[in-house]
């Protein structure tokens, strides 16, 4: 677990130094089908019946945007 | 512990809002609707407004409402009949952006007739990188008060605190990518105070009994890559483990595309399992100092496949612009350490609309 928690935050620190999308490269990213976030009100509401299903809970993050486009 | 879900939406609300300097009002409604095998029916009707009255300030305020009905084998199974119940929810939030950082905070109040709750909550979230990276950070504490609707002499306290971290970026031109973590704690009493617990083959019914103390952690990892045209696939997994013993693993793909004419379309499956509390057993031989009967803290097995549409239209009379969705989720869950219920079948249908002034 530990090992898998490293490498993840290896990860998390490597990729944004070597990855980078130029504004004028993002047309496909702006595309809607390309939205990490899902529409808020449908969002809510899946996680309301979700959690009354089942035992777990959360881990969706709060980073959401992503393409840069706005 | 259910306001934790509308917090999280709070935040979403002024985020997802467009950034659109001229355009100072939008309004969403939606509704919801839950049924299964297992008698139980849910309608969630939900409506928000979201106004800019300066440019980088947004405010926003909305109602929700839980209509539920269930004779369910979880109830019925404690010598309770069927029931019917309404909650409402309040909420209200500011969120303030300038240049490429965000925040957000709100409040949250519900109530029904053996639970009222009031959360608060707060969020921020910056842009990197020249938007190649998005970091993001939210904070969340609900105050909760049980009741039991055949006692108003009996209140339990509950707290619920939760953060959660969020990490994007940009892999290429066509791909893009999250991680999610987060870490709920409640503290308080998490225990029915309708179920009862059998012991000895059901010979002796005693009351459910919970530790006071709960973590729980989650980590979701998500990968979106177009794939042709117009068309895009997410790749979601999750991992989720607390101090109650359950561990559990989610698996989701969805194709999301836009077809002839704007439509745009979500497919989607999704597999989920748990293992059970370490302190759940479907029939006790003796009583014991935690006890559970919930069926939520038993072993599951689910699988969901759903489809979304939804359409778009800009420059309606005197509407900026004006979105319709409707969406149909089908699943099955099984219970192999739950008796009274080994498998439950059921639907999920929502129609969505938002107008844009």
């Amino acid at each position: 677990m530990r090992a898998v928690a490293l490498a993840v935050l290896l990860l998390c620190a490597a990729v944004p130094g070597c990855v980078r999308v130029a504004p004028w490269e993002r047309e496909h990213l702006a595309h809607p089908s390309m939205r990490l976030e899902d529409d808020p009100d449908e969002a809510v509401l899946e996680q309301h019946f979700l959690e009354s299903r089942e035992g777990s809970v959360g881990g969706f993050g709060a980073a959401g945007g992503g393409c840069g486009c706005q | 512990m259910r306001l934790a879900a509308a917090l999280a939406h709070l935040s979403m609300l002024v985020a997802a809002a467009p950034a659109a300097a001229d355009e100072i009002v939008e309004a969403r409604a939606r509704v919801g609707s839950y049924g299964d095998d297992d008698a139980t029916t849910v309608i969630s009707p939900r409506a928000n407004v979201t106004a800019q009255p300066a440019r980088g300030l947004r405010v926003a305020a909305g109602w929700a409402a839980d209509v539920i009905t269930s004779a369910s084998v979880d109830v019925t199974a404690s010598a309770s009949k069927a029931w019917s119940e309404t909650r409402h929810e309040a909420y209200g939030q500011v969120g303030l952006r300038r240049g490429a950082a965000e925040g957000t905070a709100g409040a949250v109040y519900s109530t029904e007739n053996d639970w009222s709750s009031i959360g608060l909550g707060a969020s921020g979230r910056l842009e990197l990188l020249e938007r190649n990276v998005t970091v993001s950070a939210r904070w969340g504490l609900s105050l909760e008060q049980v009741g039991r609707a055949d006692d108003p002499t009996f209140a339990r306290d509950l707290a619920v605190h939760t953060l959660e971290a969020g990490l994007s970026q940009l892999l290429s031109p066509r791909a893009v990518a999250s991680l999610g973590v987060s870490l709920r704690l409640a503290d308080g009493f998490q225990q029915s105070v309708y179920r009862f617990v059998p012991v000895s083959h059901g010979y002796q019914m005693v009351p459910e009994r919970h530790p006071g103390f709960r973590a729980r952690g989650a980590l979701t990892a998500r990968l979106v890559h177009q794939i042709a045209g117009d068309s895009a696939l997410h790749a979601i997994a999750r991992v989720y483990a607390d101090d109650w013993g359950i561990v559990s693993e989610t698996a989701e793909l969805r194709l999301a595309a836009t077809l002839f004419g704007g439509l745009a379309t979500r497919l989607r499956v999704r597999a989920y399992h748990q293992s059970s509390a370490d302190f759940y057993e479907d029939d006790y031989a003796e009583p014991m100092t935690w006890m559970s009967h919930d069926r939520e803290l038993s072993t599951i097995f689910g699988v969901l496949a759903g489809l979304k549409l939804g359409h778009r239209v800009e420059r309606l009379g005197p509407l900026r612009w004006l979105e319709v969705d409707g969406k149909v989720d089908v699943f099955r869950y099984r219970y192999p350490r739950y008796d009274e219920l080994p498998e439950r079948l059921g639907m999920v249908l929502e129609a969505g609309l938002g107008i844009g002034l």
